[in-house]
């Protein structure tokens, strides 16, 4: 297990403040934020390269605030690799084993390669081939950094790092300088890679579809402070602060003008822009500076007039119609990718008054732009499901998020 | 392409100024060179004083170098790599011996290493003197040509991804065995070339010998003594040699820079 507590980092003019963050033995961590904030700072840290000002590390039972990196047994993947240009790829593996053997070492959470078996007994060469064979690179041990692909090296890293059976594998951005195929399947084999050593690893990205992929629970770096951790699937739908819910992907960002508790678990939002939204979810509506944050792929749409026998019942009833955040509105644009497309709803204030039109992000996969006959210009109606309609925060200072993620009433 | 480029006006104007210099350092060369018969420049270098002054010179600028080499690398790895106050200030001393005339760092050392110097009056009691030896010749050489050994070095630490050492750090080696096994490894190609130039310069080095040490003479102080003596013709021949020797020296020095240059740029674009 790992723990952070009261971590003060100075680096330049920039400051780190970790209050608490700690991993469970074998958990995946995802760190994620924004470039500059901080996370590159705290892995150096907990490596033992950066003192900290203050605060206290711990690695299981053993404080290791004071102790030189090599007595730590952290492994640090650098995103541009850090291999030593000067050795061979076997050598590059096999630098952390030289004289390693009476070097103490903590069971549990090592990560003893599953292929590698008991690499205590067998000698370097044995386990710098099977931690090879693992990652898959065993033709190019003879080789030298200099010709490997991106892939190959990043691999040859976490091999290098991996031999040495760190209490923590810290990954600063592993993927982020690989292309889309191959970060995919450096992806997988960091999945497997985990499963099969047990490793405990603290991974920074600032992809949140890697933080989704990978992470057990994600914490979420702004600024040099931590301001939420959870799992990385409550997190990217209930984020605490405006700049998480940007961090993480959401865009249709509103300020709320005021609010009207129904039930413990509902509440009428009147927006700022003029729309009212029905919002559930346990979250409070803060007494300054409200938002909602809306996941773009979380709204429906539908046009208009396209189905009558679907549209009449709810425009009879406009109770029912409000209950379910329906707004109407006309497609600006769509701009269609990969997989889904991104469209640009304007909807019209309630009460016809037409100030200032508020604007959605819907995202929908591709195909049913065309099934919908979506196009610029389109009428529709957007459908907000009462649990998508998240309230957070301007921005938060506050010190433990995990307990504000939790219970948000308190 | 970009490659098949025209030249532009600029271009021939500068090619026009920069090869003015290179005559300029080049004429005066092979003037000395073609200056004296073979049979005359055989006479001049066959002299057994030449050849033992030669032999004097390559040995001090060496041990000078070794000195340097052990005293001068850590200063600049610790230039390269930590910040501490008044680290200008050191860079600084470290430099002066480059922009002061050489016969004042003469003087400045015969104050400390002369027979009445701070240092040479005490050791001059038990009988070993810097002066007018060996000795002197070295501190001579040394003083007036570690600028460059240290600066070289300290350049190309710089040039060595400080990660590398941290990842190194992580994988359990300690300090010490990080910057042996990585560090070193990777810088010492400049490190080497820092040592020939330092070793080149002290050959060269008069101002500072003639002070501390008339004799025993250095190949400089006796290209000096015959000029004055017996005029350029006498001169010439050793001149000559040691032109020679400094062209093999300096091509050696790119023969140990250029590779280097090479693999970083290769590293560069490999790196993504």
């Amino acid at each position: 297990m790992i723990r952070l507590e009261g971590l003060r980092v100075q680096a330049g003019g920039f400051s780190l403040k970790i209050e608490r963050l700690s991993l469970a033995a074998g958990e995946y961590v995802m760190l994620l934020g924004p470039t500059a904030s901080g996370k590159t700072v705290l892995l150096e840290t907990v490596a033992g390269l950066r003192r900290p000002q203050s605060g206290r590390i711990w690695f299981g039972e053993r404080e290791v605030t004071g102790e030189a990196p090599e007595k730590r047994g952290a492994g640090l993947v650098y995103q541009d690799y850090a291999l030593f240009p000067h050795l061979t790829v076997a050598e590059n593996i096999g630098f952390g084993l030289r004289g390693r053997r009476g070097r103490r070492r903590t069971g549990g959470t090592g990560a003893t390669g599953g292929t590698a078996g008991d690499g205590d007994g067998g000698d370097r060469g044995d386990r710098v081939r099977a931690l090879a064979g693992m990652l898959g690179i065993d033709g190019l041990l003879s080789r030298y950094p200099e010709g490997l692909s991106g892939g190959e090296q990043q691999r040859v890293a976490l091999a290098r790092a991996l031999a040495v059976e760190p209490e923590v594998l810290l990954l600063d951005e592993p993927l982020s300088a690989l292309d889309g195929p191959t970060r995919l399947e450096l992806q997988g084999e960091l999945r497997r890679v985990h499963q099969e050593t047990g490793a405990t690893i603290l991974h920074v990205t600032h992809d949140l579809d890697e933080a989704l992929a990978l992470g057990d629970r994600m914490a979420v770096l702004i600024d040099g402070e931590l301001r939420q951790v959870g799992e990385p699937q409550v997190v990217s739908r209930r984020p605490v602060d405006v700049e998480v819910a940007r961090l993480v992907g959401l865009t249709n960002i509103f300020v709320v003008a005021g609010a009207r508790d129904e039930t413990a678990d509902r509440r009428r939002l009147t927006l700022e822009n003029g729309l009212e939204l029905v919002a559930e979810g346990k979250e409070r509506v803060p007494a300054l500076e409200a938002f909602v944050a809306i996941r773009a792929e979380e709204i429906e749409i539908e046009p208009a007039s396209g189905r009558p026998g679907e549209a009449s019942p709810e425009s009879a009833g406009s109770g029912s119609a409000e209950r379910d955040n329906a707004l109407d509105g006309v497609v600006r644009s769509v701009k269609v990718q990969s997989v889904h497309a991104s469209l640009d709803v304007e909807v019209t204030a309630p009460g016809g008054v037409d100030l200032q039109a508020p604007r959605f992000t819907v995202h929908v996969i591709r195909p049913q732009v065309e099934r919908l006959g979506l196009a610029a210009g389109s009428a529709v109606r957007l459908r907000i499901p009462p649990v998508a309609v998240h309230v957070c925060s301007a921005a938060t200072d506050a010190p433990d998020c995990s307990r504000m993620q939790v219970d948000g009433r308190s | 392409m970009n490659r098949i480029r025209v030249l532009s006006r600029m271009d021939w104007v500068f090619i026009f100024v920069g090869l003015l210099l290179l005559l300029f350092i080049l004429i005066p060369l092979l003037a000395t060179l073609f200056a004296s018969s073979p049979g005359e420049f055989a006479e001049g270098v066959g002299d057994r004083g030449v050849l033992n002054a030669l032999w004097m010179t390559f040995l001090a600028a060496f041990v000078a170098t070794v000195i340097a080499l052990l005293l001068g690398v850590p200063l600049a790895y610790l230039l390269a790599r930590r910040d501490f106050l008044g680290k200008n200030l050191v860079q600084g001393i470290i430099d002066l011996p480059l922009i002061i005339p050489h016969t004042a760092a003469g003087v400045a050392l015969l104050m400390v290493f002369g027979r009445r110097g701070l240092l040479g009056e005490p050791f001059a009691s038990v009988g070993v003197y810097f002066t007018q030896n060996f000795a002197g010749i070295v501190i001579a050489m040394l003083f007036v040509s570690l600028p460059l050994l240290v600066d070289t070095a300290r350049e190309t630490f710089a040039l060595v991804d400080r990660r590398l050492e941290g990842v190194a750090r992580t994988l359990g080696a300690s300090p010490w065995s990080a910057f042996r096994r990585v560090t070193l490894p990777l810088a010492w190609r400049g490190i080497v070339a820092g040592a020939v130039m330092m070793w080149a310069r002290g050959i060269s080095e008069f101002g500072a010998v003639v002070i501390l040490a008339y004799n025993p003479k250095t190949i400089s102080l006796l290209i000096y003594e015959r000029f004055v003596g017996f005029g350029t013709d006498a001169a010439a021949p050793v001149t000559a040699l040691l032109l020679v020797l400094a062209l093999i020296i300096l091509v050696l020095v790119r023969a140990v820079l250029v590779p280097r240059r090479r693999r970083e740029r290769v590293d560069r674009g490999g790196g993504r």
